[in-house]
């Protein structure tokens, strides 16, 4: 049995904690820059200040589960047998940070298209 | 004192225990601090607050039957369908998932009783008190009427000024008390007191359930409790958070409602499915599929619900982007459920299945829950729920989520654990008949409410033109609905029929695999008379072999000693034991405590501020009584605790559940102040009338000296702990402590003097609630500090024994950064309105 790690208990909840932060970052920001008039100020093209902001702000909260799901993917142990409760945690973590990952994907979907604030 | 258990006879060691942890009879029951007396309780007391939000839907169904009907008018109206939906979603709902944990979890676990016994008490208190004061209200014409969500502005003091809003405000938010203490107990409990052995990987899944549920309510509840002291404090004291008129916004209360409101939808139904998780394996003769798997799911389920809150909102103008957002979430939710409706149908499929009755109740789940799930992902995209937004659509998809995800795995849930409640077994007469009457009628009422909601029936309207043509799906769901109500009826009296002339049961009687069966049935006061060595999952033990072994004194602490209540504390991951827990005896205590607030409430209820004072006072000396009588004042060496092995008491080892039970505490707290600073910045963000004429000041030097006080007395406060640990005396830091807390009380309150009229406008409103939320920590923290000092002048601490003085520690840690961080959002407040800053 591996030696556990304070860490191993919390690291489950990981992938879906980035995933709250930015959801509210990305919500909070909008509502931000709908109030600030940031929908109207360009920065390239067709491209205003607000899209530019929510859009970086969703591919840096992808960017941010993808790197824990591959540090936890390091983590994880090779067989998925009877390896004891840190191994348990490990692969717990893991997979719950690609279903992470993939919720940040699916959420913030819309970021690069939709209509960004109310007329 | 018998310490060996090779001493004792089986019999004898069963009285001993019986003795110490027995509730005492008569006026004594009103002291019972064991979780199988209060788990009982609760679930009763549930499922008679059950019982009246039923009567009340019986009386909305005969209201809509026909269409222009008189049977009530429309204020009697409003006040039953608000009081039907606040009872259910309140008083029954939260408080039956309680009780199934709090009898069962130390069951599961291996372990004694819960966390914190008197804990349970208080909750079960606050929980009758509160919801009495409810039905009080009711039975007196003054119940709530605004709805069972409470929108702004119609339950502001203009639209609603009589005292039925405050009712659900003070008596909802002190049954809140209950969940948030059930909450702690539960993590506590699942995280700290399992049996040795029982390693993460290992607990019973329906733990896991109820852990990853208590930490949604940990999280859950604190914006709700936020919300309705803000909306009390405006019914109250006219501070504008929720006027428009004044810079507040009434989609705030939406905002901070549904933050709650919708996990609260999850918090329901994963315990239930936790239950469902237990059964299916039972009856499938099949171990769980995908147990870890499930986990993933029920993870992934806790944080996608927090994701969903605005779909409730979804028509009040929200732009395009956010309201993808929140479609998402809400469709995306879906998968992890169906991941574990699908482990249940492969259990099944890879079993040997066997019918009985809770199985018969498990597939009504099945069909009805899958039905409100695929409304609910109906009504997650955004076209569709425009059209049916505040429709019986709504209603009727609710009703299939909650009955389904919640009802029916609970009626299943109490065919399967009444041998264990009762020791009785089921003879199965009335529980057919019951299950297709409910079953029927159910889908009777609910699925031709899906019709009268695309229809256009509004929902809470009292009643409809005939013109309309509502008339015949309305009288065929209410002809459902009592049909639905005679089928409860025929439950209860089975129910009733068996606890009392049932024929007696042996153990585990559905030959189930996990470890509650391990016990008598029905069960001792102490559960087990020894803790199991779990050396497999939990899910796959032998209840037949084990029972009799523990009841012999075979395992853990299979003894008695010092008339203490014992039992096991480990470490959380791989549940080696740690500490030996000491649990409190039987105590009237929270049932005073619980009456103190009752008392306080009511104080409020009836306006009498000034007086509300000394219930608080009241409180706060009798939560010190609960703190003064537990620990010692000398050092316990090492204690046995059987197998030959040893370990320390609790209150000398470095995280006791006490411990863990302050930390879960400061983050909900850690909640209701991000909440509150979301608040004011939502206002400053999306109401009107932003900046306002004339803004409130923050005074900085004062606010920067509260600051520097606070972090000074928390410096003090782990000086202290520092000096106990290198065996010096902590006197001295204590007390700085605590008059470091006095200064930044004193600088917060002139802070708040300085805001001449929070009356005003809701940026002085929001600045007074900012800087009296960082002062209420301050006082705390004075009396946190001031036990410290108490305790360590008569000899409670030694530096074995820090554990006080450790848990002070962590609240004036807490309140230094609470302290700055409101003190940083009034100062920001403030300034962004164009407010001095002096």
């Amino acid at each position: 049995m591996r030696a556990h790690r304070s860490i191993d208990l919390p690291l489950v909840a990981a992938g879906f904690t980035i995933w709250s932060i930015g959801f509210v970052a990305v919500y909070g920001v909008l509502s931000l820059g709908c109030a600030a008039g940031w929908d109207t100020v360009p920065v390239l093209g067709p491209v205003t200040l607000q899209r530019a902001i929510l859009v970086a702000l969703s591919l840096g909260t992808a960017a941010a589960t993808a790197a824990v799901t591959l540090l936890l993917a390091r983590r994880r142990p090779a067989a998925t047998g009877q390896g004891g409760p840190t191994d348990f945690l490990r692969i717990v973590a893991f997979y719950t940070a690609v279903a992470a990952t993939a919720s940040v994907l699916f959420t913030f979907s819309g970021v690069a298209v939709l209509s960004s604030c109310v007329p | 004192m018998s310490a060996n258990p090779d001493m004792i006879s089986p019999i004898k060691l069963h009285k001993e225990l019986a003795r110490l942890w027995d509730t005492p009879p008569g006026w004594g029951r009103f002291s019972a601090v064991n979780h199988t007396v209060l788990g009982k309780r609760f679930i009763i007391a549930a499922f008679v607050f059950f019982s009246i939000g039923g009567v009340l839907a019986m009386l909305i169904r005969a209201q809509l039957a026909t269409s222009g009907s008189a049977f009530v008018g429309p204020e009697i109206y409003g006040q039953i369908f608000t009081m039907h939906g606040s009872i259910m979603m309140f008083l029954f709902a939260i408080p039956m998932f309680e009780g199934f944990a709090i009898y069962l979890l130390p069951k599961l676990l291996g372990a004694r009783d819960m966390a914190f016994p008197r804990l349970t008490a208080f909750g079960f208190w606050c929980y009758i008190f509160g919801g009495s004061i409810l039905i009080v209200a009711m039975l007196a014409g003054v119940a709530p009427d605004g709805g069972w969500f409470m929108y702004t502005p119609l339950n502001s003091g203009v639209y609603s000024p009589g005292i039925n809003a405050d009712v659900w405000l003070l008596g909802i938010t002190f049954v809140e008390i209950s969940a948030l203490s059930a909450a702690v107990e539960i993590i506590v409990s699942v995280l700290k007191l399992r049996a040795p052995g029982m390693s993460i990987d290992r607990m019973p899944i329906m733990a896991w359930y109820l852990l990853i549920t208590a930490f949604m309510m940990l999280f859950g509840f604190p914006p709700l409790i936020l919300g309705s002291v803000l909306l009390e404090l405006e019914r109250a004291f006219d501070l504008p958070f929720f006027d428009p008129t004044r810079g507040g916004d009434s989609l705030l209360w939406q905002h901070l409602f549904w933050l709650f409101g919708h996990p609260e939808v999850y918090i329901i139904f994963l315990p239930a499915a936790g239950a469902i998780s237990m059964m299916i394996p039972t009856f499938a003769r099949h171990e769980l599929v995908g147990y870890r798997t499930i986990i993933v799911a029920v993870i992934a389920v806790a944080f996608l619900s927090f994701g969903l809150w605005v779909h409730h909102m979804f028509t009040v103008g929200i732009p395009h982007l956010a309201l993808s957002f929140f479609s998402a979430a809400s469709g995306l939710v879906a998968i992890p459920t169906a991941i574990q409706i699908f482990a249940w149908i492969a259990t099944i499929a890879h079993g040997r299945p066997r019918f009985d009755v809770p199985m018969l109740y498990l597939g009504g789940f099945f069909v009805v829950f899958i039905i409100g799930g695929l409304t609910g992902v109906m009504l997650a995209m955004v076209p569709f729920n425009f059209q049916a937004h505040d429709t019986h659509f709504v209603v009727a998809h609710m009703h299939y989520v909650l009955v389904g995800g919640f009802v029916f795995p609970m009626l299943a849930a109490a065919y399967y654990w009444l041998p264990h409640f009762t020791g009785r077994t089921s003879d199965h007469r009335l529980s057919v008949p019951a299950f297709w009457m409910i079953f029927g009628g159910f889908n009777l009422t609910f699925f031709l409410m899906h019709l009268t909601g695309l229809l256009g029936m509004p929902r809470r309207v009292e009643t409809y033109p005939m013109e309309a043509k509502w008339d015949w799906l309305n009288l065929v769901s209410s002809i459902g609905g009592f049909i639905m109500a005679i089928g409860f009826a025929l439950f209860v009296l089975d129910i009733v029929v068996q606890a009392r002339f049932g024929m007696p049961a042996r153990r585990n009687p559905w030959q189930a695999r996990t470890l509650e069966w391990a016990t008598a049935t029905p069960p001792t006061s102490y559960g087990f008379a020894s803790l199991p060595l779990i050396e497999d999952r939990a899910d796959r033990l032998d209840p037949e072999k084990l029972g009799p072994a523990l009841a012999r004194g075979d395992g853990y602490l299979g003894f008695t000693r010092n008339g203490w209540m014992e039992t096991l504390g480990v470490d959380m991951v791989t549940a080696r034991p740690t500490e030996v827990v000491v649990l409190p005896r039987s105590t009237f205590l929270p049932l005073w405590t619980a009456l103190a607030i009752g008392s306080f409430v009511l104080c409020l209820l009836f306006k009498f501020y000034w007086l509300s004072l000394l219930p608080v006072a009241v409180v706060v000396v009798l939560f010190l009584m609960w703190a003064a009588a537990t620990g010692n004042r000398e050092d316990t060496p090492p204690l046995d605790i059987g197998h030959g092995q040893s370990a320390e008491v609790h209150w000398q080892v470095e995280r006791p559940p006490s411990w863990w039970a302050m930390t879960f505490t400061l983050a909900a707290d850690g909640v209701v102040v991000t909440s509150l600073i979301f608040s004011a910045l939502f206002l400053r963000v999306v109401a009107p009338d932003w900046p306002p004429a004339t803004a409130a000041a923050a005074p900085t030097a004062a606010l920067a000296l509260a600051v520097i006080a606070s972090i000074a007395a928390a410096a003090a406060g782990r000086f202290g702990v520092g000096r106990l640990k290198a065996g010096a005396s902590p006197i001295a830091a204590q007390a700085a402590c605590l008059l470091l807390h006095v200064v930044a009380l004193a600088a917060l309150a002139a802070g708040l003097a300085g805001i001449d009229d929070a009356t005003r406008h809701a940026q002085a409103a929001m600045l007074a609630a900012v800087l009296g939320l960082a002062a209420l920590h301050v006082a705390i923290g004075i009396i946190f500090a001031g036990f410290g000092l108490w305790r360590a002048a008569n000899g409670y601490v030694s530096p074995r024994r820090s554990l006080d003085l450790r848990i002070g520690g962590l609240w004036h840690d807490a309140t230094a950064v609470i302290v700055l961080v409101c003190v940083v959002s009034g100062v920001l407040l403030a300034l962004a309105a164009g407010g001095e800053v002096w």
